[in-house]
């Protein structure tokens, strides 16, 4: 079995966690329908699935040549960030109102919420994607080969039209009509 | 009709709760300034719309800097500044999981569809995301489908989003609630009729920049008015602890629920995603991301610090609660913020109403005269000038049902977010992501999403039918739209190959 972060398995693994998760999603939905109101559980499967969604689908986005490469390791620090912050909101008791203890201002769980589900991927994930751009997403010389080959491939019968098959970058026909 | 039955049927005051009134000079002076501004750069941009690709994706020219500016002015309505304090003054920590996703969003919009997206305009000249999903799956009656559900949406969203600029333009110019929309409108449209996106994008630069500078002024005197977070944290943990509680009073699934549509369903946004066919260089993408929800985070200071100082501040008794929580923001700025600043956190509010409005306005033109007659097998052959008469005809009609369709309206805005998720993600997004989707795929989870969607919010709507707490039509809907793709598509499996286009198939595996 090859490893997550090889040639093709890397989509693969990506439609079927967000499968599973999509799954995950509509069961806690429909533990919401059964006598007595939402069960603990559809929370912790809520929070699981909502969680392994949002990564598959930036790995599903991110895989190129079937691949993403070192993108797994923010990919999955923002999934022990999100299960693991959730996990901890679900899991740690109420605050005291006669004794409140603060995190930055906050009680511990808000600040869980606020500052690490919220705030602590910025830090990972847009910057990830900024590091590895060229190597991972689109460098100058991907963009060429790729105006090429598309342009090359042509078309088919509906959703836009075909660019002429002048050299990348050159003025379009909107721009021309000017 | 007479020009006097016409004045009266614009004036005429609809249902929605005022906000109060804040007619005061400097108010008034900051807002026309604002005003004349953005009717220079919409008068700029006019005389450089050219050519429908200038109208509909601004000429593919535009930079990094207005890219992700337009993003977030357009990603944030007049909900921002006004609904969204409200909705955490009511709900506590609970309504800050409809931003939680903020983080992520604009990288995952940016990994799964920025660079296809912008290639497909290059490639294919694709102006509108219906075009995109035609392309995608060689399929009419899913650019049809797509283009009709964006097109439903749209007037909905447009028509709250109207309501809700009249409602400010009225507070500050007390000039009542009908002129006020017929005023907003008419701003907006007369800029995006001319100078269409180009119009859109430049003004939302600007906007987008006054919104950030405004939320975060009013945040830093949020936490001067309740000594600091820690001060407005104590208070409310002896006054009503559950507030800041992880889910505020909202339930686990309900406040997960939030999470989960407001951060998948941005894949679907049209009024954003549309933008990337726009950007001049595509390896500019690079710092879109960083840059886009740096911008959105700042201004989003304005939603959680305005909602928690206005409770704060009433458990102290220093203001009395809220009869309509709307009223959170124009409370707080008209008693601890300066004048001036208050007058720019109004324009602000009508800033970030009029962009949405703007983008969607192009959208729904878009949707109208190009991809519904595309899917019908004609074409119109002069685009920019249909795309402007379509934008008075999706305008006047989203003014007039603001104005006259009661609390449809509430009921048309609350759909549009859920419609536009069900209906793009899974075809859109993951279809351009996944070459073993399907023709059948797509249109099958379209429709599941259109019909989900309007079913039971309607049954909603109308009392007949509700929802579980924490389920909501829009969550719901997002993940069936997402396992029927899945389901059709795997049961139609070998057609996958024949849907895609060798074009198409290079893009998706650039």
């Amino acid at each position: 079995m090859k490893a997550p972060g090889s040639d093709r398995d890397a989509k693969r693994w990506a439609l079927g966690a967000i499968v599973g998760a999509a799954l995950a999603i509509g069961l806690a939905y429909l533990a919401a329908f059964l006598p007595g109101g939402s069960p603990t559980w559809a929370a912790w499967l809520f929070m699981a699935g909502t969680s392994v969604m949002m990564v598959a689908t930036m790995a599903l986005g991110a895989a190129r040549n079937g691949s993403i490469g070192r993108l797994w390791i923010p990919f999955g620090l923002v999934l022990v960030i999100l299960i693991g912050g959730f996990g901890l909101v679900l899991a740690l008791p109420p605050a005291d109102p006669a004794d409140p203890t603060l995190w930055l201002g906050l009680p511990p769980r808000a600040a869980v919420v606020l500052y690490g589900i919220g705030f602590l991927p910025f830090f990972l994930v847009p910057v990830a994607y900024a590091w590895t751009f060229s190597e991972l997403t689109l460098g100058p010389g991907d963009l060429d080969r790729i105006r090429e080959e598309a342009l090359r491939a042509g078309r088919g019968p509906v959703g836009g039209e075909r660019a002429p098959a002048a050299p990348a970058g050159k003025a379009s026909d909107g721009e021309r009509e000017r | 009709m007479t020009s006097m039955a016409l004045l009266a049927l614009i004036a005429r005051t609809p249902q929605a709760e005022e906000l109060p009134h804040v007619v005061e000079p400097v108010i008034v002076w900051v807002a026309v300034a604002y005003f004349v501004i953005v009717t220079i750069i919409g008068a700029w941009a006019t005389r450089r719309t050219r050519t429908a690709g200038d109208f509909f994706v601004a000429g593919r020219g535009i930079g990094l800097a207005a890219l992700s500016l337009s993003v977030m002015s357009a990603t944030l309505s007049g909900f921002a500044f006004i609904g969204g304090p409200g909705l955490v003054y009511a709900l506590g920590i609970g309504a800050m999981f409809i931003v939680l996703p903020a983080a992520l969003t604009n990288a995952m919009g940016a990994w799964v569809l920025a660079k296809r997206l912008r290639l497909l305009a290059e490639v294919r000249r694709t102006i509108t995301l219906p075009d995109a999903i035609g392309a995608r799956y060689r399929s009419r009656l899913a650019q049809g489908l797509s283009g009709a559900s964006i097109l439903v949406a749209v007037v909905g969203y447009m028509a709250t989003n109207i309501l809700a600029l009249g409602l400010v333009i009225d507070a500050v110019f007390g000039i009542g609630l009908g002129w006020g929309i017929w005023l907003g409108m008419g701003v907006t449209m007369a800029y995006a009729v001319g100078g269409g996106i180009v119009a859109g994008i430049y003004t939302d630069v600007f906007q987008g920049a006054l919104m950030a500078f405004a939320s975060v002024l009013v945040f830093v005197f949020t936490l001067k008015a309740g000594g600091g977070l820690g001060g407005l944290s104590t208070t409310i943990l002896s006054g009503d602890p559950g507030f800041l509680g992880p889910w505020g009073h909202l339930t686990p699934i309900a406040a997960l629920s939030f999470f989960f549509v407001f951060g998948m369903g941005s894949l679907g946004q049209p009024h954003v995603v549309h933008k990337f066919f726009m950007l001049r260089d595509p390896l500019k993408l690079r710092w879109y991301p960083l840059i886009t929800t740096f911008a959105l985070i700042v201004t989003m200071l304005l939603y959680f610090g305005v909602g928690v100082a206005v409770k704060s501040l009433t458990l102290e008794g220093a203001m009395a609660p809220l009869v309509n929580p709307d009223d959170a923001t124009p409370l707080f700025l008209l008693g601890y913020t300066p004048l001036i600043l208050a007058a720019l956190v109004f324009s602000g509010v009508a800033a970030a109403i009029m962009s949405t409005v703007n983008s969607f306005m192009n959208i729904g033109a878009a949707a109208m005269m190009h991809d519904i007659p595309v899917s019908l097998g004609r074409t119109v052959e002069n685009e920019l000038l249909w795309g402007r008469i379509c934008t008075v005809v999706i305008s006047v009609a989203a003014a007039l049902l603001a104005q006259h369709s009661g609390m449809l309206v509430a009921f048309l805005g609350v759909f549009g977010w859920g419609l536009f998720a069900s209906t793009l993600v899974p075809a859109l997004a993951i279809g351009l992501n996944w070459e073993g989707a399907t023709r059948a795929g797509a249109v099958a989870s379209i429709g599941t999403g259109l019909a989900v969607t309007l079913v039971f919010e309607t049954l909603a709507f109308f009392d007949l039918y509700g929802f579980p707490v924490g389920v909501t039509v829009s969550g719901l809907s997002l993940v069936l739209s997402i396992l029927v793709f899945f389901g059709v598509s795997w049961l139609t499996r070998d057609t996958a190959g024949s849907t895609l286009d060798p074009d198409i198939r290079v893009i998706m595996r650039a």
